[in-house]
């Protein structure tokens, strides 16, 4: 397994971030992702858009005005990228040789 | 320089978002394992209507599907996640409450059954608010401090 494994996509810490959450829940809301990853509205806004261009995640509205809410979920295709690049980090690490080794 | 990422700082990264739903909200509020336990006891009594009028059996269905539905709809914006058990990779420690919960469920609703079939229908209720009351408090109660658990764990 080699970096090239991994979905660039998803690589980068936030995005990751956000899918892993994502993987877990049916749903989560933007302000759930932006206190758990601690990220600012603007930045967010901007990882999130780059998964839903990459057909990973869907963004649904709720309301209007200032009570407003956005949700995403993980579609399949981005379950799928997910889980490949999950298993291809856990793979590179299972080759690591361990610090403590001979 | 964001995705040039060590993998061991890549997959703690992802643990740590893996188990944001699951330990990320706010406790759950002390009313929740008595309502349930109510909820629960009066879909047991909706089936005293069973045999005297259809239309009211399925009034009071109806309505306790959409007190669940409502209540589901309220703890999910207060979260602001849903974690869905089955699905995804909870933590070990959840993993295993989750486990606990469902054989919890499974003796109560065979507690309460075998309740029914010897006392009858109202000492079943009884029964019913009482044991999901205690088991969902229990649950909770394990449930946060295995959170807390994970919490420590993945400071």
């Amino acid at each position: 397994m080699s970096l090239g494994d991994l979905d660039p996509i998803i690589h980068t810490p936030k995005r990751l971030a956000a899918m892993a959450m994502l993987a877990n829940a049916e749903y989560a809301t933007f302000q759930f992702l932006k206190d758990h990853i601690g990220l600012t509205d603007s930045d967010l806004s901007k990882q999130m858009s780059t998964l839903e261009s990459a057909g990973y995640v869907k963004a649904t509205k709720h309301g209007r005005g200032p009570g407003s809410t956005t949700s995403y979920a993980m579609t399949r295709q981005g379950g799928r990228a997910y889980r490949a690049h999950r298993a291809a980090l856990y793979a590179m690490l299972a080759d690591e040789p361990s610090p403590s080794g001979p | 320089m964001e995705s040039s990422l060590d993998p061991s700082e890549h997959r703690r990264t992802l643990e740590v978002a893996e188990a944001a739903p699951y330990v990320g909200m706010p406790p759950s509020p002390w009313w929740v394992p008595p309502a349930f336990g109510g909820w629960f006891a009066a879909y047991l009594g909706s089936f005293a209507f069973w045999r005297e009028s259809e239309i009211l059996f399925i009034l009071a269905m109806v309505v306790l599907t959409g007190g669940v539905g409502a209540f589901l709809g309220w703890y999910s914006r207060r979260h602001g996640a849903l974690p869905v058990p089955g699905r995804g990779n909870p933590p070990p420690e959840i993993r295993g409450e989750y486990r606990r919960y469902a054989v919890g469920v499974l003796v109560i609703v065979g507690a309460v059954a075998a309740v029914w079939w010897w006392a009858g229908l109202l000492v079943a209720c009884l029964a019913a608010f009482v044991l999901v009351t205690a088991g969902l408090s229990l649950y909770q109660v394990r449930y946060e401090r295995a959170a807390a658990t994970v919490r420590e764990r993945l400071a």
